[in-house]
């Protein structure tokens, strides 16, 4: 573990991607304590106000703090990502998994009902889940998950069905090994390295995703401080203070950004060829 | 007084690595005159390759030339300019590579690029009458036919035949050929060697032959320089270095041949039984096509026809056979992992299909593959790699006993903490072997598993198995397309061609 944080060290991408993160995770530990007002409490003498020394990043319509707002807002945005992705990573992977290493035709049927489904965008499949469900953020972190899902479950299926070939694999056979140990001891840990990398690309797509719902009015609904929420409510007040929609939008792009930076690192990181 | 061909004094090559400078070559010095073959002996690693690239100064960009100097026909390599490189590499230093099958383009017919090759290096107004003349220099049969095929659709000799074609359409004054013979069977390698030193003597070209393999090389340059860790080990005539090598690692090198081996084979026990007896094993892939993706899958035609085999407890039974013949098919028959029809007798019983193979069969039939760099799971330390299959033999699998295990093919134990690609590919297959041993096996299917190895390892790791031999009496059945070491380690050998097998005579 130490020879991986030295090497992360080593790769520019990965380094800035791992600050970000870190600087992200600790507004989502500590934002509501950091935040210097309540985020709900209105201060009506002073609305729609731009960067003071009272109000760092000013305020909205109801002279709310805007720095308030975001730092609170962290917490539920990023869980969002984090969230969706990993329950598309638990659905798809177990999923690819198994169809790639069955194979034949269940594999088959499986893999042409995952493509009509990644047929149709993303966000607009999302859109179509959380329209039946009904809206609210469970439904659609739940809905991104859903979108998600067939991406992972080609990846995971991909990397079986090539590792499945590998004459390790063929050893373990050929002593009698049972499917079980050959799926978690032998395929997963070379499968992870893809995964681990599309899924921190995933979290930066997810986040916008759901700052997307949220602006729809799908996901997080007001009051929340939710990051989407925040541009979706801007919107009206973009000429009086441009502030309120830059701020949150910002915030969410260098979350992304953070997500994308550490993804390419691990790439390099978890490759075992490049070590010395 | 003429210039040599080639002349290299004090040579250092290095690479700029992750960790700091690697030297490559170091205070290398040889001299080639027009006319003369030298062969440069090494194994991996012992920058030979950086050696051929070096002279042409075609290395890669990581590699920084540390000093000496290489003169081709007078002229220092170093000094050239991009025009007069150009000139150099055209006209006067060709390289013939390792893989022809990569360095010839796959979508062009191959006459083609030799009319290409010699319209930019000999003359320009060339036609199809010249290319064909070439070929029959390079002793191509049916130069015609040869003309219109792309590369996939001739064989493996006949590809390196075209590079060399290529290669001595400009007359060049040096010839370097890199490991020219290592994709080749040795009957067709030993002939495209001979036609080398042909032609050289025609062109009154030198060559330089870089190799690995001692034994083919030794009879056909006229003098030898043996390569390791970049710096050069012993260097003189042929024949001497064959009867008064100087060096211990000559000694090395000449004990490792396939011949030395076969004092070390035990010798074949009275009247052993048969612990495999296979009949009528036959194996068929599917053909791939809208039957087979409907689920209805006619069979195709058979890689394994009717396969009759005995194998001898506690000894070694060899399979020899051309690439694509059934060998490899027949051992991962033997070890259950492709369908096939027929029967597998062992203990008294018949096994008809791959599902009725038990554990009992499974701990007692091993296999070891050729490549050990696919063969052991990247990402488990050799602990786990070595004490899964203990464990699921019924054995004790803690720390001491993959300690034992890695004592029995000789390695250190403190190797158990390792991932694979921490190890030398010798260790790698050492460590294969250990995993085959891990449950006692009574046989051990060996397919090709030297061949990705270099010639010391492969002769260790020969020994290794002959001397389990005679400790446990266990039986390998030993795959192989290697004539010499077949003959030098096996009790009893059969010829595998196009899925029938068939006994080859002591």
């Amino acid at each position: 573990m130490a020879e991986g944080w030295s090497r992360l060290a080593r790769n520019p991408a990965g380094l800035t991607g791992a600050v970000i993160l870190s600087f992200l995770l600790l507004v989502i530990v500590a934002g509501p304590a950091l935040a210097p007002y309540d985020p709900t409490t209105f201060h009506l003498t002073r609305r729609l106000e731009g960067p003071s020394l009272d109000f760092l990043l000013g305020t909205d319509q109801f002279g709310r703090d805007l720095l308030s707002r975001i730092l609170t807002g962290a917490r539920p945005a990023v869980l969002f990502g984090v969230g969706a992705t990993a329950l598309a990573v638990l659905g798809g992977g177990v999923a690819g998994m198994a169809s790639g290493y069955v194979g034949g035709l269940i594999d088959e049927v499986a893999m042409r009902a995952l493509d009509v489904v990644l047929a149709v965008p993303g966000l607009l499949f999302a859109l179509l889940i959380v329209t039946v469900l009904g809206s609210g953020s469970a439904n659609a972190m739940l809905a991104v998950a859903v979108s998600f899902l067939p991406g992972f479950a080609r990846l995971a299926r991909a990397g079986t069905l090539s590792i499945r070939e590998r004459d390790f694999v063929a050893a373990a056979i050929a002593r009698g090994e049972a499917h079980g140990y050959i799926l978690r001891r032998e395929i997963l840990p070379n499968l992870m390295p893809p995964i681990v990398v599309e899924a921190s690309v995933r979290v930066a797509h997810a986040l916008m995703i759901g700052a997307t719902l949220s602006y729809l009015g799908l996901g997080a609904q007001a009051p929340d401080s939710d990051w989407g929420l925040l541009v979706a409510e801007a919107r009206d007040y973009l000429f009086r203070n441009g502030w309120l929609l830059a701020c949150p939008a910002l915030a969410i792009g260098i979350s992304a950004l953070g997500f994308n930076l550490l993804g390419d690192g691990l790439r390099d990181l978890l490759n075992p060829e490049l070590d010395a | 007084m003429r210039e040599p061909a080639l002349r290299i004094d004090g040579l250092g090559v290095a690479y700029r690595m992750a960790g700091g400078e690697v030297p490559a070559l170091r205070d290398v010095s040889l001299t080639l005159a027009a006319g003369e073959t030298l062969g440069v002996i090494g194994e991996s690693g012992s920058g030979k390759s950086t050696l051929a690239f070096a002279i042409a100064r075609h290395l890669p960009d990581n590699a920084r030339v540390a000093g000496g100097v290489i003169a081709v026909a007078g002229q220092p390599v170093g000094a050239l300019d991009a025009r007069a490189l150009r000139a150099l590499r055209i006209h006067d230093v060709r390289l013939v590579y390792q893989n022809a099958a990569s360095t010839l383009t796959p979508t062009m017919r191959v006459g083609d690029q030799v009319l290409e090759a010699l319209r930019l290096s000999a003359d320009a107004t060339a036609g199809r009458s010249e290319v064909l003349a070439l070929f029959r220099r390079v002793r191509l049969a049916d130069p015609a036919a040869i003309y219109g095929r792309f590369p996939h659709q001739i064989s493996g000799g006949e590809r390196q035949r075209i590079l060399i074609a290529m290669a001595i359409a400009a007359r060049p004054k040096l010839l370097i050929l890199d490991e020219p013979t290592s994709a080749l069977d040795p009957d067709t390698a030993g002939a495209i060697l001979d036609l080398v030193g042909e032609l050289t003597a025609e062109l009154g070209a030198a060559a330089l032959v870089i190799s690995h393999d001692l034994e083919t090389v030794a009879g056909r340059a006229g003098r030898l320089l043996i390569l390791r860790g970049g710096e050069v080990v012993e260097t003189g005539a042929t024949g001497r270095i064959l009867e008064r090598p100087a060096h211990a690692y000559t000694r090395l090198l000449l004990d490792s041949r396939p011949e030395r081996l076969a004092a070390h084979r035990p010798a074949l026990p009275a009247g052993a039984a048969t612990l495999l007896a296979v009949r009528g094993l036959t194996v068929r892939y599917r053909r791939p096509g809208w039957r087979t993706w409907l689920g209805l899958g006619g069979p195709g035609a058979p890689v394994l026809d009717g396969v009759d085999l005995d194998i001898a407890a506690g000894a070694t039974t060899a399979i020899v056979g051309p690439s694509g013949s059934g060998k490899s098919t027949l051992a991962r028959a033997l070890a259950g992992l492709v369908p096939f029809a027929g029967a597998i007798g062992f203990d008294g019983r018949d096994f008809r299909a791959p599902r009725a193979l038990d554990g009992t069969y499974r701990r007692a039939v091993q296999i070891v593959f050729q490549n050990p760099d696919t063969s052991l799971n990247p990402r488990l330390r050799v602990a786990e790699i070595l004490g899964r299959p203990l464990r699921l033999a019924g054995r004790a699998h803690d720390a001491a006993a993959v300690a034992a295990l890695l004592e029995a093919v000789r390695l250190p134990p403190d190797l158990a903490g390792r991932h694979p690609h921490q190890l030398s590919g010798g260790q790698r297959q050492r460590i294969a072997i250990a995993r085959a041993l891990a449950t006692r096996p009574r046989l051990i299917i060996c397919d090709e598993i030297t061949s990705a190895l270099d010639v010391s390892t492969q002769a260790a790791v020969m020994r290794l198995l002959m001397d389990l031999q005679a400790r446990d009496g266990t039986a390998f059945l030993f795959i192989s397309h290697d004539p010499d070491l077949v003959r030098a380690v096996a009790h009893r050998t059969f010829r595998m061609t196009g899925g029938r097998l068939a006994p080859v005579a002591p």
